[in-house]
């Protein structure tokens, strides 16, 4: 019956947008934004002011061995404030949070990857080719006035969106 | 254009289904219009704006201490009101979606039930209007297949039970007619070589007599005794001959012919016998019957209408359509008639009140009607005349 429940839910296919990557200093960091990820039904818990999380996945594969040569995990948090009539998105990658009164700025903070860095320079092993992953996932929410868990990736038709990047070696990065 | 209504078995289900589907419909209707109603209330009441008004007013005589608790007490409430909010929502999804579900759950089953039920109902019910018909037609050795958890199975067990029955009685019947229709035919046939072994006999003994006390008196009444002996002879002959008509009648050979000029020809064979008189009331004229046998109806009852006449015979044979697919013939003379209580024995074999009638020809003008589908009737009044009326199937070949 859960699920019969959760197929009254219209999903969207979430996707990611363009992504690029470069190296900074010792970091190879990544930008990137994630797209076509919300709906009205998702908006509306936002905007009952529970908080809710964007889990993102940056994966370095071996395009061969499909093997995950480094990985990190990051997540961006929106939570709504009913009082102060503000949002608040937490960004873990620097421990940052921006606050607006924009739904849309909100959005905007909760779905780009601006130059975050996915791993360093001297995790890429020379003559070696990669390509860089990126994913996103919900989590399971508890609602606790209606005592209900719901599984937000319904809302992204249970499909975790991903892309991923044209192959490089380290000389191809630091050239 | 003729529109063709579906059966009673499709219309009733479709009924059934429109019914459900409607209430099904109407309910799922009525109630989202109240959850509905309900919702536009409950937000009416503008909680959150309460809310915010109580914070505002109070938010200054909080303690500095408490205030963060307090904030968030009512940062919950806000919450709680926007989530119950969702849950509302999701609650009426969830509802119009489940009656979707439902609604195509109680089509595919009330279908299948009604079909099953059907099946059940009427699935013995055809088997047995099947099986009446062929017993209608004749086939007593029909049974019906026993169909277990069907309620009709008692009425099936009865049906097949009364058609055993019906069988064996029909076999004594048959038994008992034949015997009865041999001793009649047996009656009939040593009452009929009886008659003229009679005259037969006493001619013989008389010739015998006279030649045995005179050649030459034997000789005078002998050409007298060969006449009668030759006529006996072939009155035995003829007897015999008509028998093997009646009883092999052939089979009828239908065919599209015009009746009336079939009867016009029959009576110029008789222009100089009889004053016959042929009226119609049948435009279309032509009818599908054995033009044979047919011919040698008309020619019977003719006939004997001419004999049954002592002078000047008159015959009127009138044609009409009767009812719609049937001729009548009818053949009027003006001869003795036939005593009321006759009338019944006039077609019966061997029934004749001529002297040198075999009693066969009405036997096999009535066996050659029925075999045609028709049937005939007698209507007289004694020294006034007769009217045979033949009906008959038009039987169109194009039908």
């Amino acid at each position: 019956m859960g699920s019969l429940f959760y197929s009254t839910i219209n999903g969207v296919n979430a996707e990611f947008d363009s992504i690029e990557f470069f190296p900074k200093s010792s970091s190879l960091t990544v930008s990137t934004k994630l797209i076509n990820c919300f709906t009205p039904e998702f908006e509306q818990i936002i905007l009952a002011g529970q908080p809710v999380r964007f889990y993102y996945s940056f994966q370095i594969v071996n395009p061969e061995s499909k093997k995950v040569a480094y990985e990190k995990n990051i997540y961006h948090q929106i939570q709504y404030f009913h009082l102060d009539k503000q949002f608040t998105v937490y960004t873990s990658e620097n421990q940052v949070v921006y606050k607006t009164e924009s739904f849309e700025r909100a959005k905007e903070h909760l779905t780009s990857l601006e130059q975050i860095d996915a791993c360093t320079l001297d995790d890429i092993k020379k003559h070696v080719e990669y390509k860089l992953k990126v994913s996103a996932h919900l989590e399971k929410i508890f609602i606790q006035s209606i005592n209900k868990e719901i599984n937000l990736m319904f809302y992204w038709n249970s499909i975790k969106p991903e892309i991923e990047s044209s192959t490089f070696t380290h000389k191809i990065i630091t050239r | 254009m003729k529109i063709k209504l579906p059966s009673i078995r499709i219309q009733f289900l479709i009924l059934v289904q429109f019914l459900l589907i409607f209430s099904v419909l109407f309910y799922r209707f009525y109630f989202i219009q109240n959850f509905d109603r309900y919702e536009e209330t409950i937000n009416s009441l503008d909680f959150e704006g309460t809310l915010n008004n109580v914070y505002q007013n109070n938010k200054e005589f909080i303690p500095e201490i408490q205030f963060t608790d307090f904030k968030q007490d009512f940062e919950n409430l806000h919450r709680n009101i926007k989530e119950r909010q969702f849950a509302a929502d999701s609650f009426r999804n969830e509802m119009e979606l489940y009656s979707i579900y439902i609604l195509t759950f109680i089509i595919i089953f009330v279908f299948l039930f009604t079909i099953f039920t059907f099946k059940l109902i009427t699935g013995p019910l055809e088997r047995l209007q099947s099986a009446t018909q062929k017993l209608s037609k004749g086939n007593l050795s029909i049974q019906i297949p026993e169909s277990r958890y069907s309620p009709l199975n008692e009425l099936i067990l009865s049906f097949n039970s009364m058609v055993n029955e019906l069988d064996q009685t029909r076999s004594k019947l048959i038994a008992t007619e034949k015997d009865a229709v041999w001793r009649e035919m047996a009656r009939a046939m040593a009452h009929e070589i009886k008659n003229p072994l009679t005259p037969l006999q006493l001619t013989s003994e008389r010739l015998e007599m006279k030649y045995l006390e005179s050649h030459d008196e034997a000789l005078k009444i002998l050409p007298r005794s060969l006449e009668i002996i030759k006529e006996e002879i072939s009155n035995l002959k003829r007897l015999t001959v008509e028998f093997t008509k009646f009883a092999r009648l052939p089979k009828a050979e239908p065919e599209e012919f015009k009746l009336s000029e079939c009867i016009l020809d029959i009576i110029k064979s008789y222009e100089n016998d009889a004053n016959i008189q042929f009226k119609t009331d049948y435009p279309q004229e032509t009818i599908y019957a054995d033009k044979f046998q047919l011919r040698q109806v008309l020619v019977n009852i003719i006939q004997n209408g001419i004999q049954a006449c002592d002078e000047n015979p008159e015959i009127t044979i009138y044609v009409e359509e009767k009812n719609k697919g049937y001729i009548s013939i009818n053949v009027t003379d003006n001869g003795k008639g036939i005593p009321e209580k006759e009338i019944p024995m006039i077609f019966e074999p061997y029934y004749s009140k001529r002297k040198k009638g075999t009693g066969l020809g009405l036997a096999i003008v009535k066996k050659i009607i029925e075999q045609h589908g028709g049937d005939m009737s007698v209507d007289s009044t004694v020294n006034v005349g007769s009217t045979f009326c033949i009906n008959l199937p038009i039987y169109k070949s194009n039908d």
